[in-house]
């Protein structure tokens, strides 16, 4: 009683100093609880997303950046995998495979290229508009519809890229069929297209007399087109028919494959066939692998507690706060 | 001496830490009479280090006075004071200790007052004596 | 009272639920042609309903589905495809992977390449495509493999019994086991003789049965022009072929100018679409007994 009688005392006289001292302590214990509160957030919606994706096959190489492509539609760029891996999984029978192509973007946002089958894998609804049907179409996430301010109806343009040197890529103009409902998931960044769409991005698949040109962009009128004057191409009914993919499908590339399997022994059995390191890929699991970068980030906390915790020591000496 | 309570705070501060005394009405009003009689009733509400040094010391006897303790310590009380105000409270502790019927203990270098105290020890000299 | 009236609601309504909730979760199989369509309900039964979503009188092989065609497609529990380049929409259009099955993935080692087309696009570099002879489902040994590859995703898709589909598979086989006897004995002896046919469909059964296929490129039922006749009488008198096979029957004037040519008529429908007489077997037994009864002409003659 006596000592908090003195307390009050002591701060109402020394209010400027208590201030300071309050909120120097509060600062304090407030950088370790934001972190944990920030870390145990993050960390839940990564292992969640990680968790969410039972097995990822992808390109040897760093796990990490397969995963954060794959999953998180990271600007990071694994080496490309062929659909005849895909093919190969249909076949074997054990898991779905869904391909993801995440090598393009738009306005900042990644573009994925899949099938159908990603919608009903991720349980991904439509808020607005209708799901992908033609080549062409696109599929934009909730975040990506308020950060650009568009919705059906509206268009948007694959971001110029030199990715593969190919002569003649223009960006495409892909027309907006549908928002979908906001999941608190990268999907919500990410605008989506069949992956078909992504080919034609690339310059695999193309059409005839499929260029939009400056005149027309200027006078919005139908003009002859010349290919020096290409700014980018764009489906319509008109010449949807002609577009056609060069070469086997089967060697068509895609970022990564979500193999869904069966159940878990076919997990097993899959993960089993791709376990030869002479294989040119390999199958992860994307869960383990978020779940070493979370331990990663969680000693780098450790460190940081360590460092906090040897500041709140130095309180005892109270020159520490007001005279040095 | 405590710079953060108010010149009323400190000379009522034994109240606060001693449980056997009530901190009442009765207290506060002894309080502000021997302020009164020290001359800083009209001080009360300043802090410590508003006051000067004299006045200072003079809360310090007030703090010592207001429990109307029965034996009063007091080690060179009117040291900081002047002339006029070390009379005054040097009166007010003989009138506080004849009051309470209290013992009034005190070191002192200062001659004259030797001859207001019932007993003298003199340390210099080392002996002891009625003074005359 | 009250409580017997709201028994007997109860009781009425749950009478109705189970024949609703039945009604609507039958299966739906979307196949693209005809053929496909046959094979499928011959394997399935009752319990699915097979649609062929495309219009009588239009091409399944040219098809353009429109979103509302594309929505049922999509929403289909199978999706059974041809391959083999047959109804080229399908590269145009988003479906899922998990819920289609190309029934000709086994037997793309028989695949007929029947051109190739070069060209060059606007922004230079020249390159090909390869044409495929697609009318895989007229020849029955191709079709039964066809039909395995629908069994095999209807179980896959658990959408049949086994044992009640492996039974209807095998009706389904003997009855296109039969219908290749029956064909070859028919044929028999007409190994390398020559025909032209209307259109380049037949490539497969003239492969199957050793016939020398010279194709056209003509409207089915539609009347020839003089400029298609006359090339019809260079392709006759550079092959001596003397039977002409037509995918529907043609205006009778056309019918008797290929006769004045000295052609003998037959009637083989496509089957990519509905046939307009009979089902699919009865439609390719009538057409083989049509050819060996031109066949039977000319060897008289």
């Amino acid at each position: 009683m006596n000592a908090l009688y003195l307390a009050f005392a002591y701060l109402r006289y020394h209010w400027g100093r208590s201030l300071v001292l309050v909120l120097v302590a509060a600062l304090i214990l407030f950088v370790p609880a934001a972190t944990q509160v920030l870390l145990s957030t993050s960390e839940r919606v990564l292992l969640s997303r990680g968790a969410a994706t039972p097995l990822l096959l992808g390109s040897r190489g760093s796990q990490l950046d397969l995963t954060m492509s794959a999953l998180y539609f990271s600007e990071e760029r694994p080496d490309p995998v062929a659909m005849r891996e895909v093919e190969d999984i249909w076949d074997g029978g054990l898991a779905v495979p869904i391909p993801v192509h995440t090598a393009f973007s738009s306005g900042g946002f990644r573009i994925v290229g899949t099938t159908l089958d990603y919608f009903d894998f991720r349980r991904l609804k439509l808020s607005e508009g209708r799901g992908l049907s033609l080549l062409g179409d696109a599929v934009i996430g909730a975040d990506v519809a308020k950060a650009m301010g568009r919705g059906v109806g509206d268009a948007l343009v694959s971001s110029p890229e030199n990715l593969f040197d190919l002569d003649g890529v223009y960006p495409l103009e892909m027309p907006i069929v549908g928002v979908l409902a906001p999941t608190n998931s990268p999907d919500d960044q990410a605008v989506f297209v069949d992956i078909k769409t992504a080919w034609v991005i690339q310059g695999i698949g193309h059409g005839h007399e499929d260029a939009v040109t400056a005149a027309e962009v200027a006078d919005g009128t139908a003009a002859l087109s010349s290919a020096a004057v290409l700014q980018y191409q764009r489906i319509t009914p008109d010449n949807i028919q002609s577009f056609h993919f060069h070469g086997n499908q089967d060697d068509f590339p895609a970022s990564a494959v979500i193999v869904v399997p069966n159940d878990t022994r076919a997990a097993t059995i899959l993960k089993g066939r791709y376990l030869e390191t002479g294989k040119p890929t390999q199958l992860i699991e994307p869960g383990a692998v978020v779940q070493s970068l979370v331990d990663r980030i969680f000693r780098i906390k450790t460190l940081l507690d360590v460092v906090t915790g040897i500041k709140l020591w130095r309180p005892s000496r109270p020159s520490v706060w007001w005279c040095s | 001496m405590l710079d953060y309570l108010s010149a009323r705070q400190n000379i009522l501060y034994p109240y606060r830490i001693t449980p056997a005394l009530k901190l009442d009405s009765n207290a506060h009003a002894r309080a502000e009479a021997l302020a009164n009689a020290c001359g800083i009733g009209d001080k009360l509400d300043r802090h410590p280090n508003a006051l000067s040094q004299g006045e200072q010391q003079r809360i310090a006897i007030c703090r010592a006075l207001v429990t109307q303790p029965k034996l009063i310590l007091s080690d060179e009380a009117t040291g900081n004071l002047d002339p006029d105000s070390k009379a005054r409270i040097l009166e007010l502790l003989f009138e506080q200790a004849a009051a309470a019927s209290a013992s009034l203990l005190a070191v002192t270098h200062d001659h004259e007052l030797l001859p207001r105290f019932d007993r003298v020890i003199d340390f210099a000299q080392f002996r002891e004596g009625v003074p005359a | 009272m009250a409580r017997t009236l709201c028994a007997w609601t109860v009781a009425v309504i749950s009478a109705l639920v189970p024949t609703a909730v039945a009604a609507q979760v039958k299966p739906r199989i979307v196949a693209v042609n005809y053929a496909l369509q046959y094979f499928t309900e011959r394997l399935v039964g009752d319990h699915a309903e097979v649609v062929f979503p495309v219009p009588a009188g239009v091409d399944p092989a040219f098809w353009r589905p429109a979103i509302s065609d594309i929505s049922m497609i999509q929403g289909a529990d199978l999706i059974v495809l041809n391959g083999a380049g047959f109804a080229t929409w399908v590269d145009r259009v988003s479906l899922p992977r998990s819920r289609l099955v190309n029934t000709s993935a086994a037997i793309e080692d028989q695949f007929i390449v029947t051109e190739r087309i070069n060209h060059t696009h606007g922004d230079g570099g020249e390159h090909s495509h390869e044409s495929l002879a697609s009318s895989t489902w007229l020849d029955p040994m191709l079709a039964m493999a066809q039909a395995d590859a629908i069994a095999a995703a209807l179980i896959r898709r658990g959408l049949i019994d086994a044992e009640e589909l492996a039974s209807n598979l095998q009706g389904l086989r003997s009855d296109l086991a039969a219908l290749n006897e029956e064909i070859e004995l028919a044929l028999s002896g007409a190994e390398s003789l020559p025909v032209i046919t209307t259109h380049p469909r037949y490539a497969y059964v003239a492969r199957r049965y050793g016939l020398k296929a010279y194709a056209l490129d003509w409207d089915a039922g539609a009347m020839p022009s003089p400029d298609q006749l006359s090339r019809l009488r260079t392709l006759m008198e550079t092959n001596g072929a003397k039977i002409l096979i037509w995918e529907a029957v043609p205006p009778r004037v056309a019918l008797a100018a290929t006769v004045d040519l000295g052609l003998t008529n037959v009637i083989f429908e496509p089957l990519a679409q509905t046939p307009v007489q009979q089902p699919f077997i009865e439609s390719i037994e009538r057409a083989a007994q049509g050819l060996a009864e031109a066949l039977r002409g000319q060897t008289q003659i």
